[in-house]
């Protein structure tokens, strides 16, 4: 079981003049298996978080926990799968080798079947197919079939649809909740979009800006399987409208 | 168990054999173009020394710098084999010095601060100045040229080799980090290629000046190449043999600098 721990943490960022508080006092439990979505203005540390809980920045107190390890031990044992907002793909890789390269970089198993994965994200047939070659939504199903290449516990994913049409976008929601089911990894997602914060999501935090702190905890008590209908019942504008209420009670709210 | 999305077809990217029939094209037409050019020049230049009746000790006709070619082949071969030698070999001694130290600096910004502004320095130094100190330590041989060309191409190798170590995209060397690739790993699978097509650029911008800065260290060393060559032809006014030398010595340069063009695009598809 791999449970995403945060005790207190903050993060500091020193500039050359001044000292910035991009996170501070995060104390948050993702549950293992949950999918939570993280929301909140522009610089509130969103992106942020997501590497300090990857190991790519060290936090300035507190701690994290990673199931019952530190995040570089996770990091090192290849239990983090990370999708950045550009696919950040190998552009002299064909598809296929783009989804292996982390198996080479293990060197070992347990490693699922990359020609599976491919498929498994609707991608059967480009598999010699250059990054070039594909649409940005294209793009990111191979970068998203990469992070799972190892069998991550845990998937991060930094705002990983936000470069894409809503037609798109939708499509590869429903895709990854499908994934993420199955999987049974424990995800974190960075977006700026409520909707699609309140669709995959089972807990939406609400992140205020300046030092970045959680404002807000939101449970969405919609049925799973999430289906793209429900997007039009009124109990999901509900809690739509609670997060927008959440997002703009923050001083982020032009004055009147 | 994953419905499938969107069922794109692979079928319509374009094939590998209309891309090679394009390139083809265009090839063809360069070589055209580029002979059409030559010979315009030639008969412009011809042209010059009869119609203005420019004496032989001024400037040779193409016909004598042809008969100088063909006449003197044996010598000019020679010459141009040393210095292509010196060449190549002070190329590839650069290169291979040039990505140790980038790969270096890339490692440690320390190194990188220290060492950086000290290779420059260096750099800028006239090779007037050193070759004494070079001719001294290196005798009055090829191995004098060969460090001429390290020591005028290493600069412009390592700082592209540096530039392009750096290129690599900062998402893509996290994304190695979070698989906890070694420093070795994201160097070898992601920064080696990206920096390649900087290290070709480099490469080029020093090929231009290899084969100059090989002879220059054989002017200054007096070793047996195409400057010698060329510096002997001229003190004796054997203008053809003389002109001879720099045609041979332009269509080297060139041919390295199509060579490493050729290079660049097989290696960086």
């Amino acid at each position: 079981m791999t449970e995403i721990v945060l005790s207190d943490v903050s993060k500091r960022f020193r500039l050359p003049d001044r000292e910035v508080t991009a996170l501070d006092g995060i104390t948050e439990t993702f549950r293992s298996g949950s999918f939570t979505a993280l929301i909140g203005p522009s610089g509130c540390g969103k992106s942020t978080l997501l590497r300090l809980i990857a190991d790519v920045l060290p936090p300035s107190t507190g701690e994290i926990r990673i199931g019952n390890h530190d995040p570089a031990i996770a990091r090192r044992s290849h239990e983090i799968g990370f999708v950045f907002q550009d696919a950040s793909l190998l552009p002299w890789r064909t598809v296929l080798d783009n989804v292996s390269l982390p198996i080479e970089v293990a060197g070992k198993a347990p490693a699922r079947d990359p020609r599976a994965l491919i498929t498994m994200v609707g991608l059967a047939g480009f598999e010699q197919a250059r990054p070039s070659q594909l649409s940005g939504g294209m793009q990111q199903r191979v970068a998203i079939a990469r992070a799972l290449a190892l069998e991550p516990k845990v998937l991060l994913m930094d705002e990983p649809f936000g470069a894409l049409d809503e037609i798109t976008r939708q499509r590869m929601n429903l895709e990854l909740l499908d994934i993420w089911k199955a999987s049974g990894t424990t995800a974190v997602l960075v977006t700026h979009s409520i909707s699609e914060a309140v669709f995959m999501a089972d807990t939406v935090l609400v992140l205020s800006a300046n030092p970045g702190r959680i404002a807000h905890r939101i449970h969405i008590d919609l049925p799973r399987p999430r289906r793209l209908e429900m997007m039009r019942l009124p109990a999901f504008n509900a809690v739509e409208n609670d997060v927008r209420a959440a997002l703009f009670d923050d001083g982020t709210r032009v004055p009147a | 168990m994953a419905r499938a999305v969107a069922e794109p077809d692979a079928r319509l990217l374009p094939g590998r054999y209309a891309e090679a029939q394009e390139r083809l094209a265009a090839l063809r037409r360069a070589i055209v173009f580029a002979v059409l050019l030559m010979g315009t020049l030639l008969l412009v230049w011809a042209g010059i020394i009869a119609a203005l009746d420019v004496p032989h000790y001024m400037a040779p006709s193409p016909q004598a710098v042809w008969g100088a070619l063909t006449g003197e082949w044996a010598v000019l071969s020679k010459a141009l084999g040393f210095t292509l030698r010196s060449t190549l070999a002070g190329m590839a001694l650069a290169l291979v010095l040039a990505l140790v130290l980038a790969a270096l600096f890339t490692f440690s910004d320390l190194l990188s601060r220290a060492f950086l502004p000290l290779i420059v320095i260096l750099r800028t130094a006239p090779i007037l100045a050193i070759a004494p100190l070079l001719i001294m330590i290196f005798g009055r041989g090829q191995a004098t040229s060969v460090a001429v060309v390290v020591m005028v191409s290493v600069v412009p190798l390592m700082v592209n080799a540096a530039r392009g170590f750096r290129s690599a995209p900062a998402n893509v060397v996290e994304l190695m980090h979070v698989c906890g690739a070694s420093w070795w790993q994201t160097f070898q699978k992601v920064r080696l290629p990206f920096a390649a097509p900087y290290v070709f650029t480099g490469i080029r911008m020093a090929a231009a000046g290899a084969v100059l800065s090989a002879m220059l260290a054989e002017w200054l060393s007096g070793a047996p190449g195409l400057g010698t060559l060329i510096l002997e032809a001229s003190s004796f006014r054997r203008l053809p043999l003389m002109w001879a030398g720099v045609v041979i010595s332009m269509a080297a340069s060139v041919s390295l600098y199509v060579v490493t063009v050729q290079l660049e695009r097989k290696m960086t598809r």
